[in-house]
């Protein structure tokens, strides 16, 4: 079953509460003494406080523990249960990385380049229909017992029939293992990027017998995760932290850091203040209004790289006024990335001219934007029958990310006439009127899974999503033409013929103004200046088994 | 006495049956669906509806609140949509967070409010009078989040003598009470003050002096008693409003507490969570009333007098 109805059995089996350690002992121990103030009479208040307090908090963090890392997140995962959340969840992956671990992993500067992970190497057929896994062997459980094929097999069968990931699983037929140290991966259709996939943490490794245990018991296996990664789980104080320590018997080997501590502060500026002052070293999810003062502060390392995917208009083709190709090309020519960049994002991003994320499979180098064309606009408008302008609904889930670049939309918008109102939504229920395609102008992202533009493009583009609910064919585009590129690129196993075609798609979306691509998002981790080794990734893999304290200079 | 406490108590089961009932409707008729928001967008019309059915989301508007009611009948308040945890697990993990917060700000309002007050009234139109009394106001209209902002840098980003964020150790508090009772005590304030020059000036404070009662007997135990009711009343409200979780100052202080945890449930649309919590809040807020309510008749017989009748 998918998702565990709870019948109010409770069972003796260990609940957070209960495995919790008492993480006040590793706060304690992370607390040195500071000296400092320029006055002699700072210096006595302060003394007093410490003496009253007895607490201080260490400049940037120089003193603390050598093997304790604090990883700031912006949002508390619901769960750690692979498949227990939407597979885009980043807050849950952030988390996860470090828990469990997947067949291969994505390389960290290059998404397209696999790694080995659990599998030490892999072969996809010659039909294509089948990828053949060989596993490493003596990789152990956090609870000690040994992997087996058995295990993999379940996992991926498991995820293959959980509904979090029907996005992604749709080639995939079953797991097999066929001896003890292959895995068989059956497909119901060739699909070259299928191994991609499996970086997914969830698609991550479980122990088949401590899954059906929880199972039996009633265990919430979300709370009490249990994989092969680098950390072990300790202790989950609801809303405030989760608490891992390094797995002595990880297949790995050593790590440089012995705790982390994951610690949830939802405020932006208030996770920026812990980290700047040293109360951690790793922050995930900062405001980009928050980013200038950081990246002034040399104590602080902020690491931006382009993220997996891209915030875009979708105009809805099935609206009275959108259904004029005019309309959708006269506000598409009336936006100017960069000042939504400048004006949105404090200057962070990169312009997105085509809906593609750039460094995956596909992407079409040579596609040329057209300029921005007030005037151009106008007249279209004009011809349209709209020259005493038009108004216009333009709808927005309520976050800083979204809400600030689509102001600058909005004013572009009204420059060539047309008032945009702005609807900024809660999240579900923007979620809702997208899926049901009840708007006319949305301002929305979407994010490449793995490395490879079918995933992105298939769903938006192909007519069999569109009409449907479901956030897939947004914009509703029934188009035989991009019906048949969307197809051959998906069976094409040469990448110079996929990006091909993927030019042509760009430049029919361009010219039929479908979707406008705005902006590519940044993906951003701060690190303390003494950790080494962190570097920024689109995926949000932050693998801290990777990490090191630098030695002090 | 007993009578009217029973009342009370008898009362509270329309209410809380109201309270549930509106939180159901706006949860359930605004737009958003939890299936929706678990799966992502990349879920598909057939995952939703299997999602929706295990949740019990896929029923009508009435039959999910009577099937709701049934089960918190029966005390089965069900689990979090996202967490799959047991409600009142969770509500109990975040709320002594919220009751430390709320306890301590309370505190600082009450012993500041009621001292400043008193001093106050008593040397209406002093400098000192006139001075606390701009500073009230000026107190009064200080938004929590400035306040909470402006301590973090002065004490944990200048001095460097408090953590920013947390809730791992009392001193992790200090900072966060202290902004949440600033309105607060501004208000204990201005009403022991205003209350206070009121009973001061009627007849039997009159007499007492009169008839030579030294001026530390007339203040503190003829005219506080009586001038206290309005301040036990603002008190009282206050303490309700605190326990439903001050959300500006959890989320600032990054302090796991009930607010926080609402807010995350309104979000997620996770009905059953925010149901146990907003009727956990509101009984509480109801047994504080009532707890202010007895409270009044041991500080003013006439109103005891009233209770028996």
């Amino acid at each position: 079953m998918l998702w565990r109805t709870d019948d109010g059995t409770t069972t003796a089996q260990s609940s957070p509460q209960e495995t919790q350690i008492d993480v006040s002992e590793l706060e304690e121990e992370h607390q040195a003494f500071a000296t400092g103030g320029s006055s002699a009479e700072a210096n006595i208040v302060m003394q007093n406080a410490i003496n009253m307090i007895g607490y201080t908090t260490e400049a940037n963090g120089k003193g603390a523990d050598k093997d304790t890392v604090r990883f700031i997140s912006i949002i508390e995962p619901t769960t750690l249960e692979p498949g227990g959340t939407s597979s885009g969840d980043d807050y849950y992956r952030v988390v996860a990385t470090n828990l469990y671990e997947t067949l291969v992993r994505e390389a960290p500067t290059d998404r397209t380049v696999l790694q080995p992970m659990l599998a030490e190497e892999w072969e996809i057929a010659p039909d294509g229909l089948s990828v053949d896994f060989t596993i490493k062997s003596g990789v152990k459980f956090h609870n000690g017992t040994e992997m087996t094929t058995e295990d993999v097999a379940y996992s991926l069968n498991r995820a293959i029939n959980l509904a979090t990931n029907v996005d992604l699983t749709g080639m995939m037929d079953r797991a097999e293992a066929v001896d003890d140290s292959h895995v068989v991966l059956y497909l119901k259709y060739p699909y070259k990027p299928v191994v991609n996939i499996l970086t997914n943490p969830n698609f991550a490794i479980l122990s088949k017998a401590y899954v059906e245990q929880c199972e039996a018991d009633g265990t919430n296996l979300g709370r009490n995760p249990m994989g092969t990664g680098a950390y072990q789980f300790v202790s989950w104080t609801n809303g405030a932290n989760i608490t891992m320590k390094a797995f002595d018997q990880w297949n790995g080997g050593d790590v440089a850091i012995e705790n982390l501590i994951f610690v949830f502060i939802s405020d932006s500026t208030t996770a920026g203040i812990a980290l700047e002052s040293g109360d951690a070293q790793l922050f995930y999810g900062a405001d980009s209004a928050d980013l200038p003062r950081m990246i002034q502060n040399p104590d602080v390392n902020v690491m931006s790289v382009q993220s997996s995917g891209f915030y875009f208009l979708t105009l809805n083709t099935e609206d009275e006024v959108l259904s004029d190709e005019r309309v959708r090309k006269a506000i598409q020519m009336a936006i100017n990335r960069q000042e939504v960049i400048d004006g949105g994002q404090d200057g962070l991003g990169w312009i997105a001219p085509v809906p593609i994320t750039p460094g995956i499979i596909g992407y079409p180098d040579e596609f040329v934007a057209d300029p921005q064309d007030v005037e151009g606009a106008k007249a279209l408008l004009a011809e349209a029958g709209y020259s005493d302008g038009l108004t216009i609904q333009l709808d927005c889930p309520e976050y800083n990310h979204y809400s600030r670049p689509v102001q600058v939309v909005q004013e572009q918008l009204r420059r060539i006439g047309i008032n945009a109102e702005l609807n900024i939504m809660e999240k579900g229920a923007f979620d809702t009127d997208l899926s049901n395609r009840n708007y006319q102008i949305a301002y929305t992202w979407i994010g490449a899974s793995y490395p490879d533009a079918d995933c992105i493009v298939y769903k938006l583009f192909h007519s069999d999503y569109a009409n449907t609910t479901g956030q897939t064919n947004l914009a509703n585009v029934v188009n035989d033409e991009a019906d048949r590129l969307v197809e051959e690129a998906r069976q094409s196993l040469d990448d110079d013929e996929r990006e091909a075609l993927y030019l042509q798609l760009c430049e029919l979306n361009q010219e039929h103004a479908w979707y406008i691509p705005i902006l590519q998002s940044t993906n951003t981790v701060v690190a303390s200046a003494e950790l080494g080794g962190v570097t920024g990734n689109s995926g949000s893999f932050y693998y801290v088994s990777d990490y090191t304290y630098q030695p002090e200079s | 006495m007993h009578r009217y406490i029973i009342k009370r108590l008898l009362m509270l089961i329309p209410v809380m049956l109201g309270i549930s009932f509106i939180l159901y409707a706006i949860m359930t008729l605004t737009p958003g669906d939890p299936a929706q928001l678990i799966l992502g967008p990349g879920a598909t019309q057939e995952a939703i509806d299997q999602l929706r059915a295990e949740l019990g989301t896929d029923v009508g508007f009435w039959e999910g609140y009577v099937n709701w009611l049934t089960d918190a009948l029966h005390g089965e308040f069900g689990t979090s949509y996202r967490s799959k945890e047991p409600v009142f697990d969770e509500v109990f993990a975040r709320f002594p967070n919220t009751l430390k917060l709320a306890s301590s700000a309370i505190i600082i309002s009450v012993i500041f409010g009621l001292a400043i007050g008193i001093f106050q009234a008593v040397h209406q139109y002093s400098l000192a009078d006139n001075i606390m009394s701009g500073a009230t106001l000026v107190l009064t209209s200080m938004p929590d989040f400035w306040i909470g902002l402006i301590l973090i840098i002065i004490f944990a980003v200048w001095l460097k003598v408090l953590p920013a964020s947390g809730a791992n150790h009392w001193y992790n508090f200090i900072m966060p009470a202290i902004t949440a009772s600033i309105n607060y005590t501004a208000n204990t304030i201005r009403m022991t003050r205003s209350s206070m020059l009121e009973v001061i000036r009627s007849d039997y404070i009159r007499t007492a002096r009169a008839k030579g009662v030294p001026e530390r007997t007339v203040i503190y135990k003829h005219a506080l008693k009586n001038a206290l009711l309005p301040v036990v009343t603002l008190i009282g409200i206050n303490l309700g409003w605190q326990l439903g979780g001050t959300i500006i100052v959890e989320q600032i202080f990054a302090i796991p507490g009930i607010g926080t945890l609402m807010i995350g449930a309104v979000r997620g649309k996770d009905t059953p969570l925010l149901m146990a919590s907003v009727l956990f809040v509101a009984l509480l807020s109801a047994l504080i009333n009532l707890g202010t309510d007895i409270l009044y008749a041991y500080i003013d017989p006439r109103i005891k007098a009233e209770y028996s009748k």
